[in-house]
Order: C-alpha cells, then structure tokens, then sequence
C-alpha cells in the first residue's frame, strides 16, 4: 500500500517535470521576439531592444533562464506579467478559484444527473427510458456549451432581463458566489452530464452480466437492492477516472464559456497572455492548468485503494 | 398432523427454449427427494446447466420455459414471477455456482455477503446475520471464520471462496440445493473436500441436492441417483452403480468408455464420441443420438420413449436389449 502510494506521488512529481520543460519550450518555440512588445514594431530602436532583452534575461542560454524560472515557481513566484508588469502570481490567485470553483459546481451538477441517468437507462437497457436518455445525452453532447450560453444571454436579454453575466467573487458572499455561476456551470454540465451518463450506463451494463450479480440473485436479492448494494459500487469505479479528467479538462478548458459570461478565469488569462505574447503568463498558465490534471489524476489514483478493496491489497 | 415432506424436486415435462430457436432441454421430468443427491451428466450444451438456472428463475429473459409442473420445494414455480422467484431463491432453492473466482461480489466482505441471504428474506438482524454467517463458515471448515468474514473475497483461495458460496447456499437451510459444476475450477484434492461438504449439507440440514457435472467420475462418487442427458432430453436414468456399470443406452456407454481407467493401456488413444450435437440432432423426432451411435439402425429414426430396463433403471433406446453394451465393443 505504502509502495503505491510512494509510485504514484513519484510518478506525478515526474509528470509535472515534464510538464514545466514542456511549458518553458512551448512558449520559446513560438515565433516572435518578446521584447517587441514594448517597442514601436514598425521602426524599434536596436539599443532599446538590447536593453529590454538583457533585461528580461532573454540573452541568458535557455537552461539559465529554465532554471531561474522554474526556482521563481517553486518560490510561489510566477514572475511579472509583461503587460501590466504586475506579479503573475497574483492574478492567478484571482482566476484560479473561479474557474476552479465553476468546474466543481459543473462536475457536482454533472455528476447529479449523468450517474442516475446511466443507471436508469442501464437497468431499463433497450427500453423507451434508455432510448430517452442516451437521446439527451446524445443531444446535449452535439450542442457546443458556448451557443447554448449565448443563446440563453440572448433569451434573457429579450425577455426575464435576469442578471446573468458577471461574477460575485466568493469573498463578497460566497451563495452570491454560486448562484452567479450557476448557469454558466449547469450549461457546462450538459455536456458533462451526458458523458457520465453514457459512460456509466456502460459499466452498469458490464457489471450487470457479471457473475456476482447472478449469485446475488440467486440469494433472493431484489433488482433495485443488486444494482445500489453488487453493481453500483463495481460499476463507478472507472467512472472516477473519466470524472478526474473532465474535471481537470473544465478547470482551463471553459474560455468560451468564461467569455460568454463574462467570468474572469483561467481561460480567460490564457487567452489574453496569448494575444499579448505575455510568455511568462502564458507559461505560468500551462504549468498550473497542467498541474491540475496531475493532481486530479493523483487524487483518483488515491481514492482507487479506498472504493476498491482489490487495489488496497496489491 | 402427519404430513410427508414435499419433494426438494419435482418437475413435469420441462422444456426450455430461448427464443424462436430448438428446444435446449425437452421434456425433462426430474424429481429430488429431501436429502437425496441427483446428478444430472452430459456433455457441454446438452441442456444440463439451463435446468439449473430455470429452476432458480435465473434464466435470460429470452428463454421460454415450459412446464406441467415445477415443484421447488413443494412450490409449484411454473407460473412465477420475479416477487415469486425472489421470496424462493435463497430460503427456498439455492445455487453453488461453477466459478468460485468470480462468483462474489468483489467490493463486499465475506461475512456481509453470507449474511445478505438472512438478512433480504428478513430472517435475522443484521448483527444475527452476521454472527450466523461466521458459523456457517466454521461449518464449511473455513479456518479463522471471524478473519475470513471481516476480509475480502481476492484474499481467498478459490477452494475457500467455493467453500464460502456453499456456506451462502446453505445459510437459511434451503430445501433445494442446486450445484452447478461445483468442482469443475477446482484442484482435484479441493474437489473432493467439496463434494464431501455437500454430502454433509445434505446430511444435516435434510435438503435434496440437484448435483450438474459433466465429470461422471464425481457423479459416482456423490450421487444417490445419475440422470444422464443428450441433446437436451434424459437418456437413462438409475442408480451411479446401475447406470455406470450396465449402461444401457448407447450414449451412456460411449461416455463410460472414454473414462481412462488404471486398466488403459499407455500410449492407446481412449475412446471418444465423434462429431458433436447439432439442432438437427435436437430437432429429430427419433433418436438424438442417432447420427454418433454405432448401433443405429434405420428404426433409430422413430420416437423413442424412456422405458425401464430393470427397477428403477430407464432408457430411451428400443435396441437397449438386444446392444451387447459392454465396455470396448461400444465403439467398435
């Protein structure tokens, strides 16, 4: 036990390594000099261009400037932003839990209705209520969650003028806070929703067919007791996985929908470091947008010894 | 009040089809006397294995299941539904399954799985329930019961968690237990420990035991009675002494005959049973063992019927006199 768990927290250290090498070369692979973005682009001064790179430690070999920015990180220190020339760090202390808080509440509603809706349509396999919700599920997959946003905003401005865009930081009123993501959040869930449904629906049915369920049945146990008490647990166990990557996948993967309501999140930072070719924000982006698969990912492997006896023993 | 136990088993003229397609089991009449011990033996798809699982209502819901009677118990199950199967499965007829591997719910301690049987028919409290299920494994000689019941079927062997399903089986003293190849994933020294348990289940607690194998070297050893099937229908019927010694329907004998005995010469093939059954096979209006057998003759093609050969000894071959069914010549 101790074993797995020293592999796992090994490997993930491993990853995020990777992960920084690869977040650093990214960005000094795109074309384009940094430094320019404090200059006229039409007629820049070459001193002035010296001056800016020496300055930004662009003339150090790359493993000098690796190395500077990589102790920077482990210091909490993300570096300054070459836009506003304010601390990295502290913006992402800004963004960070927003987007962190939406993607939870679009797992947690994600989670609400996928789970249900798989074992509903697993135990009533080919019938009207299994076609319904693979239906919706299906349906809800193929609409893209930024025109279903838009088309709400647009709804709602012609007709409830309710308040829907903006964001009530968690600090102000944290229930302000929740509600003034919920939309956005429950808009993101369709499609989670329909993933988890689909996906469960599928390890219900697997579990089903299995052996232990045949003899829970032959001691008498009703259908509704073997699917809460023999299938469910066996059957979510995979499903933990795909709920970790979803999760991590929401936390930098909702730009659009950021935009659509006008959330201030890590989307939201990315995409204005990359349209200001602000490298250190867009590295510092990669790197924690990155390091939340990794931890997420860790934490499901964490809890894989805790649901499944099997794993605790080897 | 004088009252004869009702059978563990009595089914009428059983048939089971799945679908639209041949009958896999035709007109099986079958009947197991409380703490009497009925093997059934046939080859793999000779319909053994569904008689089991209809008798437990565990059938695929595509099978259709045909009966004049399907006495479980004293039970009559022919038109039940699944409430009715749920209040039998259990208490009434329970299950040893073939592959003890797999047959446990691997998320579920030990204990709490045999205490499951008890506790969903309202049996026992929970707390009961559980002191009961570490004695049924003190009874199925599980050693350290209390360890076992608190641990988790991957930390078992698979004689122990076949030992642990018999204990599930036997926990609210079933008037039927069915035993589904029970020893065919097993070691051969588990094996016998095995058929010793259910021996002794059915010693204790009266049941009747309904014992599937296709491992006539079991079946002799355990059974009070061998029922021998062929392409879903029973061809011979007796006592293991009668039917293993004096085989009298041609199918049977081959069977006998291919058992390598410490009388089989080294580096002789055994005999075997060629070819393999087929729906036509199952479909034919004569004998099913007609195309494989080297005795058929022409008036193999009409019905056959089981009739007796001695007391208590059936046979569905009109030849059966007249066969010189002895070992070697059967295949020659």
């Amino acid at each position: 036990m101790a074993k797995y768990l020293m592999k796992r927290l090994g490997s993930a250290l491993l990853v995020l390594f990777a992960l920084s090498l690869l977040a650093f070369a990214i960005v000094r692979l795109i074309p384009g000099d940094p430094a320019m973005q404090y200059l006229d682009i039409d007629n820049p001064d070459p001193a002035q261009l010296e001056a800016i790179r020496e300055q930004l430690g662009l003339n150090d070999p790359w493993y000098t400037q690796y190395a500077q920015w990589l102790g920077g990180v482990l210091h909490g220190d993300f570096g300054t932003s070459l836009t506003s020339s304010q601390p990295i760090g502290d913006k992402l202390a800004d963004r960070f839990p927003v987007s962190l808080q939406l993607a939870l509440i679009a797992v947690i509603v994600g989670l609400a209705f996928g789970i249900p809706g798989g074992v509903i349509a697993a135990v009533r396999q080919g019938g009207a209520l299994d076609a319904f919700i693979r239906g919706t599920a299906f349906l809800a997959l193929s609409i893209p969650a930024f025109a279903i946003g838009a088309v709400v905003i647009l709804v709602n401005s012609f007709t409830l003028r309710l308040p829907l865009i903006g964001y009530t930081p968690w600090s102000v009123s944290p229930l302000g806070s929740i509600t003034s993501l919920l939309l956005p959040a429950l808009i993101l869930s369709l499609a989670m929703s329909a993933v988890i449904s689909r996906y469960s629906r599928g390890t219900v049915i697997d579990t089903l067919t299995q052996d232990f369920v045949r003899t829970a049945r032959s001691k008498g146990v009703p259908t509704g007791t073997i699917v809460r008490k023999h299938a469910l647990r066996n059957a979510l166990i995979p499903v933990m996985t795909v709920v970790g990557i979803q999760l991590a996948a929401l936390i930098g993967g909702t730009v659009v929908i950021e935009n659509v309501f006008a959330i201030p999140g890590m989307g939201s930072m990315l995409i204005e470091g990359i349209n200001t070719s602000d490298y250190p924000t867009i590295q510092a982006c990669i790197l924690v947008l990155g390091a939340c698969f990794v931890v997420i990912n860790l934490v499901v492997d964490l809890l894989y010894p805790v649901v499944d006896p099997r794993v605790r023993a080897s | 009040m004088t009252t004869t136990a009702p059978a563990a088993l009595d089914v009428q003229h059983l048939s089971i089809r799945y679908g639209t397609g041949t009958p896999v089991v035709s007109d099986v009449t079958l009947s197991v006397a409380p703490g009497e011990i009925v093997g059934i033996i046939g080859e793999s798809g000779c319909g053994k294995s569904s008689i089991g699982f209809a008798l437990m209502g565990l059938l695929p819901g595509t099978a259709v299941v045909e009966a004049d009677a399907l006495g479980v118990g004293g039970r009559d199950m022919a038109d039940a539904d699944e409430r009715d199967w749920n209040g039998v499965r259990g208490t009434t007829a329970s299950m040893i399954f073939q592959e003890p591997m797999s047959a446990l719910n691997p998320c579920m301690r030990i204990g709490a799985q045999i205490a499951e049987v008890l506790t969903v028919h309202s049996l026992a409290s929970k707390k009961e329930a559980l002191a009961k299920a570490v004695e049924l494994l003190t009874l199925v000689q599980v050693p350290e019961p209390e360890l076992r019941a608190q641990q988790f079927p991957h930390q078992l062997s698979g004689g122990m968690r076949q030992r642990v399903v018999i204990a599930m089986a036997m926990a609210a003293d079933p008037t039927l237990l069915i035993a589904d190849e029970p020893t065919t994933a097993l070691d051969v020294t588990v094996q016998a420990q095995i058929l010793d348990l259910l021996d002794k289940a059915r010693r204790e607690t009266g049941a009747g035991v309904l014992l599937i194998s296709h491992d006539l070297g079991v079946i002799a050893q355990t059974c009070d009675r061998v029922v021998v099937m062929y392409a879903g229908q029973i061809v011979e019927e007796g006592t293991p002494s009668e039917v293993l010694a004096r085989p009298s329907h041609p199918y049977t004998a081959a069977l006998v005959d291919s058992i390598p005995t410490t009388h089989t010469a080294p580096r002789v093939d055994l005999p075997m049973i060629r070819g393999g059954v087929t729906d036509a096979d199952r479909a034919t209006a004569g004998c099913r063992f007609a195309a494989r057998c080297a005795f058929a003759t022409d008036g193999c093609s009409a019905p056959q019927e089981l009739e007796a050969v001695e007391e208590g000894h059936t046979a569905r071959c009109w030849r059966t006199h007249e066969l010189p069914l002895s070992r070697k010549e059967v295949l020659a």
